[in-house]
């Protein structure tokens, strides 16, 4: 919460953003309560784990990976989930021969309803300036190495819709179970910085 | 304005990348505070902003200050000037409560509940723009060639220059939207199409491009023009896998 005790001097921001919150709450323009929802939704329920959701799903059943690639709003409705940012969602497949890559070089639009809030990274400028000119670089600081064969496709999101990439099913994971699948969906590989790597111990 | 520091797509020198592991969702206290009340206050129906309202502030703090301000003091900053702007309170208020704050650190803020209103802030979160319906037909068609406009007006919009003047190919004609654009009124008929245009990577960066890119837009009607495939924004067949797969439309 905003008023714990902290040990060193609190930052002109925190203070500012505080006033804020004091003021529009004792206008009634909003209530506490409902800071708390959103805060809450936001480090509890609104995650990466969504998108995981939607990746292990579209690992199982290829229908419904048909329909999620077609239409990925409608599709991930079916798992009760919203692309919560952006009207329409497009979600890229990874496959042998091409790597998609999202990002937003104007701001920092991001699938929220999918991903949750975007690592500080994303809405740093290094990536902001680098991912459409050099994303092979890019990729290569986040261990990824990419031979040139492969074709990098870079989704830059400039106006309403939003991406999320279905990363490759990695080798090794026959045997797993849709929830056991989950667990293995970074938010960065649906990003598109990096794969999903095998279990560990997989063949 | 339109050729601000903001559009840094295709910039050098801003170092590495810096990966993080997945840590706490807000970084800082305040930060969850400012993301929570400013969706609790839009979502409330109180402050209503057009489309890129909050963005052209951002893009108008100035060069220098937009690259020494971290990211959510510039969204604390756009979002108490458009609070102010459209009335929900004063700036001598926002002054006064952060002095008295700065004054007395210590003091409990004050807390109020309406569960009711609070479930709503909570339900709205999955909501998001829907497209306009479509008044009319889109010029364009998916695999024709298309030309981004060289547009250098002031004002926000959301034509970044590292495509202006390049030439690349419709991939997909997506729904109706209200362009965000401070001279809309220039671009032609509002509410218009959103395209997502495909750039060879050779026809942005030239011969020295990574090899094998294809960068994607999402394009407003009214930043396009017709245009002849050039040698440069052909999708290089040399480099491509003869059974590429297309994206997914």
């Amino acid at each position: 919460m905003s008023n714990h005790h902290r040990p060193e001097p609190e930052s002109y921001a925190s203070m500012r953003a505080r006033a804020l919150e004091a003021l529009l709450v004792e206008k009634g323009i909003i209530t506490t309560d409902s800071i708390d929802a959103v805060v809450q939704a936001y480090e509890d329920d609104i995650g990466p784990r969504n998108g995981a959701r939607v990746v292990a799903r579209a690992w199982v059943d290829p229908q419904f990976k048909a329909r999620l690639l077609a239409d990925g709003r409608a599709a991930v409705a079916e798992l009760g989930l919203a692309s919560g940012q952006g009207a329409e969602l497009l979600v890229v497949e990874n496959t042998a021969d091409t790597h998609n890559l999202i990002v937003c070089t104007l701001c920092s639009c991001y699938p929220a309803g999918l991903l949750g809030l975007p690592p500080k990274w994303y809405k740093d400028f290094a990536y902001r300036s680098r991912a459409v000119i050099e994303p092979r670089s890019v990729l290569s600081e986040f261990g990824t190495e990419l031979p040139d064969q492969v074709q990098v496709r870079v989704w830059d999101s400039t106006a309403e819709l939003r991406y999320m990439v279905l990363p490759e099913r990695p080798a090794g994971t026959d045997g797993l179970s849709e929830d056991e699948l989950v667990e293995l969906v970074s938010r960065d590989s649906m990003i598109g910085v990096v794969k999903v790597p095998s279990p560990a111990g997989a063949a | 304005m339109s050729n601000t520091i903001h559009d840094m797509g295709g910039m050098h020198g801003f170092g590495p990348v810096e990966p993080e592991p997945p840590g706490p969702v807000f970084h800082e206290a305040w930060e969850g505070r400012l993301w929570g009340m400013r969706q609790a206050v839009i979502r409330s129906g109180k402050l209503k902003l057009r489309p890129g309202e909050n963005r052209g502030i951002i893009e108008t703090m100035g060069n220098a200050a937009y690259l020494q301000t971290p990211y959510f003091e510039r969204f604390l900053r756009s979002t108490i000037d458009r609070m102010v702007a459209h009335g929900l309170f004063t700036q001598a208020e926002i002054d006064a409560r952060t002095a008295a704050i700065q004054a007395d650190p210590a003091a409990p803020l004050p807390r109020t509940q309406d569960p009711e209103a609070a479930a709503a802030a909570r339900a709205s979160l999955a909501n998001a723009p829907w497209p306009k319906p479509a008044s009319g037909e889109p010029v364009f068609e998916a695999g024709q060639a298309v030309r981004a406009r060289n547009l250098n007006w002031e004002g926000h919009n959301r034509l970044p220059r590292y495509v202006r003047g390049r030439t690349g190919i419709v991939e997909r004609v997506n729904g109706w939207y209200v362009i965000e654009d401070d001279h809309a009124e220039r671009l032609g008929r509002n509410p218009q199409p959103v395209y997502t245009v495909g750039f060879d990577g050779r026809e942005i960066w030239g011969p020295d491009a990574e090899p094998n890119l294809r960068v994607y837009l999402e394009l407003w009607e009214g930043y396009l023009e017709p245009a002849e495939l050039g040698a440069e924004a052909a999708f290089g067949a040399e480099t491509e896998p003869a059974a590429a797969p297309e994206a997914n439309s």
